[in-house]
């Protein structure tokens, strides 16, 4: 029994929710390119889109315990508020990891020439970020199904990328801070397809109403039949 | 656990329940016999003298020929004339005591009141009227002044019937009605008052049949004994059928029977045919206005 | 915010018993304010102080102001109950309509503040049927008995019924206390609609109602307003213990 305020409020959450999370993609892809670019002109840009995002999430926390208290949600209703506390968490840390990475942006251009699988792993991140947007607004727990898959591609791409600075911090120790740093960002961005993951996981709670277990066998599931090569 | 002897109790207790039962039963019963057999025979001495002549000629001379139009004209006559008079007092009483009298204290006094006069004996109204009407107001032996009697014994038999059914329309009705802004009068008029109605006539008919069948305080304010002709003003005396009855049955020898128990018959129709009248209005508004 | 109601200083008395002790509250105008607290705690002894229906209660005696956005004590020895009581409607805690027809339960009170013109009363009926939000489920039905509709929409005509002197503010005191949660949800509904036109205050028993529908809360013990905020902040963070403790269910 929800009154329509409630699922005014409801639809509004999910919007803002949308929004931080682009604003949290927008974050993601100018830190990566001022990382890359050793561009420091987005880095200002990057921390004041980190703050709007933070700011974001302490507002629509706000306004969802006010949903919890002031209409006392069950069932569907609470898991939607549910979801979204722990979404915004989620997204809140994408916008510190950006931060993260435009904070490694260096000042002066190195010799070391490793840009384009970085370029690909943060669009495979953010794009990991849209389809579990997507899939949250949608409701769709098949499409937040897909999104463990498309993971580990860039668990993969992770390793590889780290395998390939250790190479290059062996062969000369100058090139260890870089080395460093390429295999920081990288495991920001992993990071960041995690907790796209996660949304994924909360999109599978909110259609199910059950916490991790089915999700749990469905990865293990999934993950499996990816290694045996059997998906798509 | 129940025991040996509480199962004993048991059956006893079954056999008391079912002996009281039928004492009750036979209770109820006893008073329906008694009531069929007394309708029955005023109807079957009375009904032989039924006849259009009888409702419409004067007494015979010594009363022992002849009909009953004035008696029957002298009660409708009364009847009218005490409707005038108590239905409008009791009904605005009622409503005065119950709508407008606002300590609790005074409500209670009134109550008992009213109760009160609803048990003196109707012999001593008689006297009350012939004292303050006849004598005192100078109104002499008249229609006027038994009907004033009248009206006077069966107003708290009004004002009780009123109030217990202005008492019955709930308070949230007055309070709806209230909020919207309606005085007390229209509250009254608009709401009380309809939804009462169907009791307050009730006890109204009940009253004006109480005044048809009373003997004595007519007999001491105006009714006479025998007349030719119906009363021509409320100033005249009269004849009613109460006392018609009265004098036939003991005033005056060999008045046939069947006149007696005829008037008797033509009384308790008036009386049965008001109640009938009483249920229907009941049954119209209850129907109406119901909560 | 624009304040509707100021009460200043308000005591009801019920003969020697202090009801209400020195209440102090704003009310704002288009918004729903709601009053609750533990049976006896005067809330609806307060509500009825706002239009006066005290009055018709033996032995209760109020002193203290009640001043409306235009400056009128409601309380002034020379106020106009029937003025009061027209600007004021109020809805009660059981569906009480009156054993009439549809119709003529709301046609009744603008006729007795003197609309006469049978298609100026039928405007009226019909707008406010609308408002309440109940005219479609009667529309077809008008001069039928009222008692013949469910409870839910019998307390959805006394409220068409409350609005159709158009008045400014609404009382509701526990007006769903005695319906199902799908007819009060209906009510709610109304309600939050109705805010928007109309200065709304609702005494519930049901929190959650009050979290569901008010924009303000006021908290009642003993007489005493002990707490008085916005909805969100009463509900997550009360200032008072004893507050705190009723909205909790640790009290007594």
């Amino acid at each position: 029994m929800t009154s329509k305020a409630y699922k005014n409020e409801i639809d509004q959450l999910f919007e803002d929710v949308a929004t931080m999370a682009e604003k949290a993609k927008k974050t993601v892809s100018l830190a990566v390119d001022a990382f890359i670019n050793v561009d420091q002109t987005n880095v200002s840009e990057v921390k004041r889109l980190d703050d709007e995002i933070y700011s974001m999430e302490v507002m629509i926390e706000k306004r969802c315990i006010d949903q919890i208290a002031l209409h006392a949600p069950l069932a569907t209703d609470l898991r939607v508020v549910f979801v979204i506390m722990k979404v915004i968490t989620d997204i809140n840390r994408m916008g510190r990891y950006a931060n993260n990475i435009a904070d490694l942006a260096g000042k002066q251009r190195t010799d070391i020439e490793f840009e384009y699988p970085l370029l690909a792993m943060s669009k495979k991140s953010i794009s990991l970020v849209s389809e579990a947007i997507d899939s949250l607004l949608e409701k769709d727990v098949e499409k937040a199904n897909c999104l463990f898959k498309k993971d580990k591609e860039v668990d993969s791409m992770w390793a590889s990328i780290s395998r390939e600075s250790l190479t290059y911090m062996m062969e000369d120790p100058r090139h260890i801070t870089k080395g460093m740093e390429f295999i920081l960002v990288a495991r920001y961005l992993e990071r960041i397809a995690d907790h796209a993951c996660n949304i994924g996981k909360r999109v599978n709670y909110l259609g199910y109403g059950d916490t991790a277990q089915i999700f749990e066998t469905q990865k293990e599931e999934l993950t499996e039949r990816y290694i045996t090569g059997k998906v798509g | 656990m129940i025991s040996e002897k509480q199962t004993d109790n048991l059956e006893l207790r079954r056999k008391k329940e079912k002996f009281f039962f039928t004492l009750f039963n036979i209770c109820g019963l006893i008073v329906v016999l008694l009531l069929v057999i007394f309708v029955g025979y005023v109807v079957i001495m009375g009904i032989s003298a039924m006849s259009w002549d009888f409702f419409t000629t004067t007494p015979g001379v010594g009363m022992r020929s002849g009909g009953i139009v004035t008696p029957l004209i002298g009660t409708v006559y009364l009847m009218g004339l005490v409707a005038l008079f108590a239905i409008p007092l009791g009904v605005l009483t009622a409503v005065y005591i119950s709508e407008y009298q606002s300590n609790r204290l005074m409500g209670r006094v009134w109550k008992v009141v009213v109760g009160n006069l609803a048990g003196i004996p109707s012999i001593v109204y008689g006297l009350l009227g012939l004292a303050m009407f006849v004598t005192a107001l100078n109104l002499g032996f008249s229609l006027l002044a038994a009907s004033l009697t009248l009206s006077l014994l069966v107003l708290p038999i009004v004002i009780m019937a009123s109030r217990e059914a202005i008492a019955a329309v709930p308070q949230s009705i007055r309070d709806a009605s209230t909020a919207l802004g309606a005085t007390k009068w229209q509250t009254t008029v608009h709401h009380v008052l309809p939804y009462s109605i169907s009791g307050i006539s009730t006890g109204i008919i009940l009253a004006l049949s109480r005044a048809a069948g009373e003997t004595a305080p007519i007999m001491l304010t105006g009714a006479v004994f025998f007349m030719s002709l119906p009363p021509s003003s409320i100033n005249s005396k009269f004849m009613a059928l109460p006392y018609h009855i009265y004098g036939t049955s003991t005033q005056s020898y060999g008045v046939p029977s069947e006149l007696i128990f005829g008037a008797a018959l033509a009384l308790l129709l008036i009386v049965l045919g008001m109640n009938l009248v009483a249920i229907v209005i009941r049954s119209t508004f209850r129907s109406k206005y119901r909560w | 915010m624009v304040t509707k109601i100021k009460i200043r200083d308000l005591n009801v008395f019920f003969g020697e018993k202090q009801a209400l002790n020195d209440i102090n509250l704003d009310i704002e105008e288009n918004s729903v304010t709601a009053i609750i607290g533990p049976s006896g705690c005067g809330k609806s002894t307060f509500i009825k102080c706002l239009n006066r229906m005290n009055d018709t209660i033996r032995e209760c005696k109020v002193t203290g102001k009640v001043i409306l956005r235009d400056g009128t004590d409601i309380y002034d020895s020379k106020m106009d109950l029937v003025r009061v009581r027209k600007n004021i409607g109020m809805v009660f805690q059981k569906p009480n309509p009156f054993p009439k027809s549809i119709f003529e339960n709301i046609a009744f009170a603008p006729r007795i503040h003197g609309v006469k013109n049978k298609k100026d009363l039928a405007n009226i009926v019909e707008e406010s049927l609308r408002k309440a939000a109940i005219w479609d489920e009667v529309k077809d039905r008008l001069d039928k008995p009222a008692y013949d509709l469910s409870g839910g929409q019998q307390q959805r005509l006394c409220i068409a019924r409350a609005l159709a002197v158009n008045p400014e503010i609404l009382l509701l005191d526990e007006p769903c206390s005695a319906l199902d949660p799908i007819a009060t949800a209906k009510i709610e509904e109304l309600l939050v609609e109705l805010k928007n036109e109309y200065t709304v205050v609702i005494v519930t028993h049901n929190m959650q109602q009050a979290g569901r529908v008010s924009h303000k809360t006021a908290f009642f013990y003993m007489g005493d307003l002990i707490e008085y905020g916005d909805t969100a902040q009463i509900f997550e963070n009360p200032k008072e213990e004893l507050t705190e403790r009723y909205i909790t269910g640790r009290m007594g």
